[in-house]
């Protein structure tokens, strides 16, 4: 069987939905997967700008906290105790060991509540700045007051010089290295700023600086998690980098510099540059990550200086968002698809169930079996058509009884027939033969009065009871065709028409030619017998002459033999053609030649009855050919 | 050949058929004794005799039946011979117009010695019962 209509239904609404879910949702994921994506490359630099913000604001913080520190009394009291020989300040009377041991103690306090300064430092330019007091942090963390005697002199540092020639107010930011003790790298390597502020006399002498050591990049600890974080001083070397072997590397004699690695942004290392900041992300050369670039100014001393951070997020952390979106699409539109399809088969089940019961129905009466009912109370369209198909069996039904109550009435009248016909063979013989027999009697018994007149009438009279007796047969044979089941066997036609010419017996000089392809098959012979039959003794009975010819043809036609009979009598008119087939009718009177007329209408009937057809081709003095056709397969016949 | 002397009764309800059997009989030398009956009820009360009929006696051994006649036709009176025990050993010659292929069956069916087409020509009859004449004079009868 086909595909159901319910399976059609139900796969064009599954793909419309399917259509209309996938456009929707690739509008909706391709119009939302550019904004969300914009939205992430945005956050990723809000969140590399906040971390910028986070280490300006601790450099500022350290600026605070340093101004603060040199703003404390044991800053001045050291001045003044130093210049004094005895060490005594004249102005609260305070030692300079006490200034040094008061000024320890801020510093150390300082350094406990400031967990990312590393080394607070109080220098006197005198003694090739020599450290005055140095607070530091102990291994365990604790800040701790250098003894006096472990104290350093730092004069031949840069920042020393550097913050040597500042005026009063003014900070040094020292560049980013890596912490040193007693002039070696210490381990763990430690990213170090230092900022600075000279300390004058009041008469206005530079006296010494104060020193504060930042680990540069604790405050940026919790940026870094999930992402890529880089950050590089304004030559671009990598003070952070995740592989520990590439920050710093200046401090190695290598250079691991940022720009290098992203060409793309050298132009903020440009000191003129006006770019400021740069999102990178989906060029060729950056193996899926976005990465988002901050200059971040942080010297108001020297405004151009400036580190870049650098923050970085994989394509994948990118796009999850848009990939998440994408996901719920289609998980939305597998929902959609399920519940379309699903309400398409019910609905398409619900719409075309009538239609099924009407073609299993339809089925069902093709099959002939016409006791049918359908469920008519459907609304629309499928009840109309239930109903009307209802009607339609009803009416077959109705019809079908009327013509069997035909059929019966035509069978019984076909009895009835038959018992006319056996009646009429019977008893109008009777009377026939009788009026045969008494004239014979009386011939007999009147032998010696008779006179040649009357025994010709009396041979007349004979004459015609036998010519109404071949009157009756012939309607006998004929309405016994179609009436009587002949049965069908196995006709070697060669063999039938030996017979027939047999029986018709021609004279001698009479030639039938039978083409030799003559067939073998199955038929009713008795009824084709008769056809021949008809056909050749009319040929003989007609002839014009005692020599002549009949060809007996046979040719293939289909499903059909088309058989013909050839004579060179008298041959037909035309407008006779349609005559000869008619009953009861004869081209000659019947005293010239003894026919009743019913031959060539059985033949016709015969022919008829088993589907063929019968032609004549004949015109007056050129000989006549009937044909006919007879089925290769004979006919289930119907014979009541 | 010996001499003949079964009895024959003849079932015909045709007047000229009835002629025409004695006719023939009487050209052919036949001259068994030849019984008439009009229909098979009367051929009946001829061979069982009945309050109005007297019996045949001796009873013909060769019955000569049409089968189109009135009250009782030949096929019944058939149907009836063969049921009665005394009168089933009879000898039936259908003698008919009807060629219908049910007659010939139906006659067949009950035990006929013959089934004879009356033919159209005297002469042809003539023959026929000349033919019969022969065939019965040869059979011995019981």
């Amino acid at each position: 069987m086909n595909i159901s209509i319910a399976t059609k239904i139900t796969s064009a609404a599954v793909t419309l939905v399917l259509i209309t879910a996938a456009a929707v949702g690739f509008a909706v994921y391709s119009g939302s997967s550019a904004l969300l994506v914009k939205h992430q490359l945005e956050d990723l630099g809000d969140q590399n700008h906040i971390a910028a913000t986070r280490l300006t604001s601790h450099i500022k913080a350290l600026r605070q906290d340093l101004q603060f520190l040199v703003g404390t009394p044991p800053i001045q009291g050291l001045v003044r105790t130093h210049s004094r020989e005895d060490g005594i300040d004249l102005y609260d009377g305070s030692t300079e060991r006490l200034w040094r041991s008061r000024l320890g103690v801020i510093f150390r306090q300082f350094l406990d509540a400031k967990p990312s300064y590393l080394q607070i430092r109080y220098i006197g330019l005198a003694e090739g700045g020599r450290e005055l007091v140095r607070v530091e942090r102990a291994h365990d963390g604790r800040a701790e007051v250098v003894p006096l005697s472990a104290l350093q002199k730092k004069g031949q540092h840069t920042y020393f010089h550097e913050t040597s020639k500042l005026k009063a107010g003014q900070i040094h930011l020292s560049e980013v290295t890596l912490n040193r003790e007693q002039g070696e790298i210490s381990k763990p390597k430690v990213a170090v700023m230092r900022a600075s502020l000279p300390v004058f006399s009041p008469t206005g002498v530079l006296f010494g600086m104060v020193i504060i050591n930042m680990d540069f990049l604790s405050v940026l600890e919790n940026v870094t998690k999930d992402r890529h974080f880089y950050i590089s001083n304004d030559r671009g070397d990598y003070l952070l980098h995740e592989n520990p072997e590439l920050s710093f590397g200046f401090e190695f004699g290598r250079q691991h510099r940022l720009q290098d690695d992203y060409p793309q942004i050298a132009e903020m290392f440009n000191k003129k540059s006006q770019l400021n900041e740069q999102t990178l992300y989906q060029t060729p050369d950056l193996k899926g990550e976005a990465i988002s670039f901050y200059k971040a100014f942080f010297d108001p001393l020297h405004p151009q200086r400036f580190i870049v951070l650098a923050l970085s997020a994989s394509y994948q952390q990118v796009i999850a968002e848009s990939v998440a979106v994408r996901n719920q699409s289609v998980v939305l539109a597998l929902f959609l698809i399920s519940i379309g399809g699903g309400a398409a088969w019910l609905f398409s089940r619900m719409l075309t169930q009538p239609l099924q019961q009407i073609t299993q129905a339809a089925e069902q009466i093709s099959k002939g079996n016409f006791d049918i009912s359908l469920p008519t109370k459907a609304d629309g369209e499928l009840g109309l058509l239930t109903r009307g198909f209802n009607h339609m069996v009803q009416q077959i039904n109705e019809r079908d009884e009327a013509l069997q109550h035909r059929l019966d009435e035509l069978e019984r009248v076909n009895r009835e027939l038959d018992q006319f016909a056996y009646v009429t063979s019977h008893d109008l013989k009777a009377p026939l033969r009788a009026i045969a027999n008494l004239s014979q009697w009386i011939e007999e018994d009147l032998e010696a009065i008779m006179t040649p007149d009357t025994h010709k009438q009396m041979d007349l009279l004979r004459g015609r009871v036998h010519r109404m007796e071949a009157l009756i047969e012939g309607i006998l044979q004929y309405s016994r065709v179609g009436r009587v089941a002949e049965e069908v066997m196995e006709v070697d036609i060669n063999v039938l028409l030996y017979e027939i010419i047999e029986n018709i017996a021609p004279p001698e000089d009479f030639s039938i030619e039978i083409t030799p392809n003559m067939p073998t098959f199955n038929a009713t012979k008795v009824r084709l017998s008769q056809v021949f039959a008809n056909l050749i003794s009319n040929a003989v009975k007609y002839r014009t002459r005692d020599d002549g010819q009949l060809k007996i043809a046979v040719k293939d036609a289909g499903s059909f033999y088309h058989f013909s009979v050839t004579d060179d009598g008298p041959g037909i008119a035309e407008e006779y053609h349609k005559k000869v087939f008619k009953i009861f009718q004869t081209l000659q009177a019947r005293d010239t030649i003894e026919s009743t007329g019913v031959g060539l209408t059985l033949v016709k009937k015969i022919v008829e009855e088993q589907g063929g057809i019968v032609t004549l081709e004949s015109a007056e003095g050129r000989g006549s050919t009937f044909s006919f056709t007879w089925p290769k397969q004979p006919e289930v016949e119907h014979v009541t | 050949m010996k001499e003949n002397t079964v009895d024959i009764l003849l079932v015909e309800d045709d007047e000229v058929d009835v002629m025409n059997v004695q006719r023939a009989f009487k050209k052919n030398h036949i001259n068994n004794t030849l019984h008439i009956a009009g229909n098979g009820l009367e051929a009946l009360a001829l061979l069982r005799g009945d309050d109005k009929t007297q019996k045949l006696i001796p009873r013909p051994k060769i019955i000569l039946l049409d089968l189109n006649m009135p009250k009782m036709n030949g096929i019944e009176f058939l149907q009836v011979l063969r049921k009665d025990p005394e009168l089933k050993s009879l000898s039936v010659f259908v003698l008919t117009t009807s060629g219908d292929e049910r007659d010939v069956i139906a006659a067949h069916q009950l035990n006929v010695a013959g089934y004879i087409l009356k033919p159209i020509e005297l002469e042809c009859f003539i023959q026929a019962l000349a033919t019969l004449n022969l065939y019965w004079s040869l059979i011995e009868m019981p």
